[in-house]
């Protein structure tokens, strides 16, 4: 079993070949980007909003600025080359150590299959947003709080700090504060360590509140009970789509397992509220399948043992170096033919010209507000994927002008916009047509409209 | 041992008085009703005779004896005969539903009402005049005798071929109570291998049950499309929102059942092959769609009515254990009064539900509960509302709507025009899947304004509008001027120039 301690390299370093060929291209990409390069330019944190053309000088939370400034850094030094390779490098952390926990739980090739499955299913959150930072940095608290109640309660040293850098990072350190409470919990509900995790639970507290704008813990519970449903990563799990299908079958599995041989109290506290948290939307659907996946694994490994009692796993010598060479050379592969430039065929780019040419108030689609930030920066933006600063005035504008509801006409003059760029297909957009606006660009993808001069 | 019924004899009746409450106002109520009152004059109908957009096309009659008993309700005591029918309906409902919690710990009740509480809570947002609602109790009922099967009950596994045969053509959902019987069925094929012929028996017996329907083999095709392809734009076809109240009376069925799966103790292997093949693919079912949460809670209130108990005593154990001494020390009598000390064993359930002799004392008991909750049924009846509440209609329409095909309505209010404004065939309608295809697509390009809507204004000679003044195509024909027949703050009825 020895060759077995290799798999949660070799899962990393397949999970880096796979990331770092995936094309990025996510819109809120460009907004992180367009505020760690205002941050760097005055040598000061965004506090205020300097993109838009609605909320201009609003203030708004800078809790993730570690995180912007890190893929800037990322992508100063080697452009989007360098924002894949960061990408990569996150998800391999993340897949290195959520196979070392299941390794803790379960035989190598049981846990080895159950988390190349949870990590298909994170697949959904692979993209260049300080969210990346979560995906790698849950498995290695769960590593850490894991190996800690074994036996090695001194690791437990190295919560706060890991804390205190998630919070800077990402809004996602709740989700590592509720792992250091859960342990704690049980710790102190079975008594034992409980206050070596107790204290650590406290500290990691307070280390969370070491952070110039922290979106705070009370916002972040508040977004999971209420997340903006228009949204779609924030829309429930649809398990009669790939994603929700693979995260039902964590769950039903979970469920079958459970009623088949049980489980620990630490299992309940952990995997119930995290399905909770999965079923409430799509983007938490694969910290219930990372979290799950030891358990699973054990599961499968029991009943495997039942029907086959005599069953051994050992790799021969040769094959484990014929599967490194392989990944070596899937990485390199990878790397050589990665399309790193983002694919922005779902943006307006036939209109981005256009608007540089034009002035007056933006009307734009939801969706395509970070890329206008980033590409065409002379440009305020009407709304864009900050969402929290827009609610909830500018987005009911917003929804009362591109869906055409009554009041349509009045919010168009009241922000005095003088270009509206859309999709084609907005009841917005036949209506300007009607009313005689220009079209100043348009392709498949969007309609640039020009309202008619006085 | 044989439950009491004096606990779900009573739930049955506050559930039946509490469903009287609420007016008739659902508009897919209407459509089943005219169609119901179709088969009643002239038989089971099989093309399309409501709409102009698909007249003439075939329809499945997949529902049409819940159909038929809607109308039948309705012709015998008119709306109050429909809600009298829903009262029953949903008595009956809760009633299974508890006495199955019920008949797993018969000496304690309070359990049972209590792992019964998601599923009556979330079975209220069911408690709609649809054939839908006889699915339910189907289902209810389904659930009661699979749990007998477990219990050693073969004539229950021989009931479940007749509940299937009606459940196919009441209501749609059968296809899951089927889906059930057969993984019941091979489960017991595996724990019970002597049995095997017979199970096998009702197995087939089910499916070809489901064949025995105006629809025959065409009814699987409906449940299918609605099961792999629920259309979500239809809000209780969206996906499942554990933020809505129905979502966290599920979310607390399914979650509770997963802690409880977890810490209760490993002792029942006999029954956990039964368990997993019941609850897990319901699980699944109910994650499918809003409409379909309600299943699982009713699946699981036996389950944990079962299990609950001996998870709590796990738990408590374990806080024991850890901190024993110091609950020593407090004097926490409620400690040294649990059962989990009085009796550290999991509770397993009796075999068979025989009846023994009864006390004349609780089969009194009994006959007064039947008592009040006939009371109830007949106090809701009495004080029921007469009419229906059509405020979230346009009824003030009714008389200026023109006669024959050209009305575009709003999809939401295809049944209340079916009913009210037979002359007037609708645009679409609740059954949306006659109109799945080029009318449902025509329909959301006019009333969504899309870029090819005067292109099928034109083709499909769409000569009136009647829709909400906040669509798309309301506030674009107001301004383009196009007259206003008549409007309120709810809807808009406008004259396609």
């Amino acid at each position: 079993m020895t060759a077995w301690r290799l798999a949660p390299v070799y899962v990393a370093v397949a999970a880096f070949a796979i990331a770092v060929s995936i094309p990025g291209g996510d819109p809120d990409t460009y907004w992180h980007l367009a505020s760690a390069k205002w941050m760097v330019e005055h040598g000061q944190l965004l506090r205020a909003d300097v993109f838009s053309s609605t909320v201009t000088g609003a203030p708004y939370s800078v809790g993730e600025w570690l995180g912007e400034l890190v893929i800037y850094g990322a992508y100063v030094l080697g452009g989007w080359v360098g924002i894949a390779l960061l990408r990569a490098t996150l998800i391999a952390v993340g897949a290195f150590f959520i196979t070392r926990v299941a390794l803790r739980a379960a035989p190598a090739p049981f846990a080895v299959a159950v988390t190349a499955i949870a990590l298909a299913l994170s697949e959904i959150t692979w993209t260049d947003r300080p969210q990346l930072f979560t995906f790698a940095l849950f498995p290695l608290l769960l590593e850490l709080l894991v190996a800690a109640r074994s036996a090695r309660a001194r690791l437990l040293l190295a919560v706060p700090p890991l804390i205190l850098l998630w919070t800077n990072l990402h809004g996602g350190y709740a989700l590592g504060l509720a792992l250091v409470a859960i342990f704690a919990v049980e710790a102190i509900l079975t008594r034992r360590n409980a206050l070596p995790f107790a204290a650590a639970a406290i500290l990691a507290l307070a280390a969370s509140f070491i952070d110039p704008g922290s979106l705070g813990l009370g916002a972040a519970a508040a977004h999971a009970a209420s997340p903006p449903r228009f949204i779609v990563e924030e829309t429930p799990p649809d398990v009669l789509r790939p994603a929700g299908f693979v995260f039902a079958l964590f769950g039903l599995a979970t469920l079958a397992l459970a009623l088949a041989r049980g489980g620990a109290l630490l299992d309940a506290l952990l995997l119930v509220p995290l399905f909770w948290l999965g079923l409430s939307a799509q983007r938490h659907m694969p910290y219930f399948a990372l979290a799950a996946t030891p358990y699973i694994a054990a599961g499968l490994a029991e009943l495997w043992w039942r029907w086959r009692p005599r069953s051994r796993f050992a790799l021969p010598r040769l094959a484990i170096v014929g599967v490194g060479a392989g990944l070596v050379a899937m990485v390199a592969a990878s790397v050589a033919t990665a399309p790193f430039a983002p694919v922005e065929t779902q943006y307006p780019t036939a209109a981005r010209a256009k608007l540089a040419e034009t002035s007056g108030n933006l009307l734009n689609e939801y969706d395509w507000g970070g890329y206008l930030i980033w590409r065409v920066p002379e440009r305020p933006v009407f709304i864009d994927g900050r969402l929290f600063l827009f609610l909830p005035d500018v987005l009911t504008d917003y929804e009362e002008m591109v869906f055409m509801r009554p009041r349509w006409h009045d919010e168009l003059d009241r922000h005095a916009i003088a270009q509206v760029l859309l999709r084609t297909d907005r009841p917005l957009v036949a209506a300007l047509r009607d009313l005689g606006w220009t079209v100043v660009s348009e392709d498949a993808t969007a309609v640039l409209l020009q309202r008619p001069s006085r | 041992m044989r439950p009491l019924l004096v606990v779900p004899l009573l739930l049955a009746g506050l559930a039946a008085f509490a469903a009287t409450r609420a007016p008739v106002s659902d508009s897919d109520f209407f459509w089943h009703l005219a169609i119901g009152r179709d088969i009643a004059a002239h038989g089971v109908p099989r093309v399309d005779v409501y709409s102009w957009t698909v007249a003439g096309k075939a329809v499945l009659p997949d529902q049409w004896l819940g159909e038929l008993l809607l109308y039948a309700a309705y012709a015998i005591g008119s709306w109050s005969g429909t809600i009298a029918l829903r009262a029953v309906t949903v008595g009956v409902l809760i009633g299974v539903v508890v006495w199955t919690a019920l008949a797993e710990r018969p000496r304690r009740p309070f359990i049972a009402v209590l792992a019964s509480l998601p599923a009556i809570g979330i079975s209220r947002f069911a408690w709609t005049d649809r054939p839908e609602l006889f699915g339910l109790v189907c289902f209810a009922v389904l659930i009661a005798l699979l749990r007998a099967v477990r219990r050693g009950s073969l004539t229950a596994f021989a009931l479940c071929v007749p509940l299937v045969l009606l459940w196919a053509n009441l209501h749609g959902s059968y296809a899951l109570g089927l889906g059930l019987v057969l993984v019941v069925a091979l489960e017991r094929a595996v724990v019970d291998p002597s049995g095997r012929r017979r199970y096998a028996a009702v197995a087939i017996g089910s499916v070809l049950a489901t064949f025995v329907t105006p629809a025959g083999l065409a009814t699987w095709t409906s449940s299918g499309g609605h099961f792999l392809a629920p259309p979500r734009f239809v809000q209780e076809e969206g996906t499942p929102d554990v933020a809505t109240l129905p979502g966290i009376l599920f979310s607390v069925a399914l979650l509770a059942s997963l802690a409880t799966a977890m810490l209760a103790p490993r002792t029942r292997r006999r029954d956990v092959l039964f368990e997993i093949a019941v609850l897990v693919p319901v699980a699944f079912v109910s994650l499918t769609a809003t409409r379909h949460l309600v299943f699982f809670p009713i699946a699981a209130a036996p389950f944990l009515s079962s299990w609950g108990p001996d998870a709590w005593n796990e738990g408590v154990r374990t806080l024991r254990e850890g901190w024993g001494d110091v609950l020593a020390r407090m004097n926490a009598s409620w400690t040294r009064g649990s059962r989990a000390q009085r009796d550290p064993r999991p509770y397993v359930a009796e075999g068979g539900t025989r009846e023994h002799a009864m006390p004349l004392g609780q089969l009194a008991a009994e006959f007064a509960a039947g008592v009040v909750a006939i009371a109830l049924l007949i106090a809701g009846i009495a004080s029921s509302p007469r009419e229906p509440d059509l405020s979230s209609f346009p009824i003030a329409a009714l008389p200026q709507l023109p006669a024959g095909a050209g009305l575009l309505n709003r999809y939401d209010w295809g049944g209340f025009l079916i009913w009210y404004a037979p002359a007037t065939p609708v645009f679409v309608d609740g059954r949306l899947f006659p109109y799945v295809g080029e009318a449902l697509d025509d329909y959301r390009a006019v009333i969504g304004l899309h870029p090819d809507w005067r292109q099928v204004l034109a083709k499909r000679g769409i000569r009136t509008v009647l829709v909400a003044p906040s669509d798309a195509i309301a506030v674009e024909g107001v301004a383009l001027g196009w007259p206003i027949l008549a409007r309120t703050p709810e809807w808009v009825m406008l004259r396609v120039p």
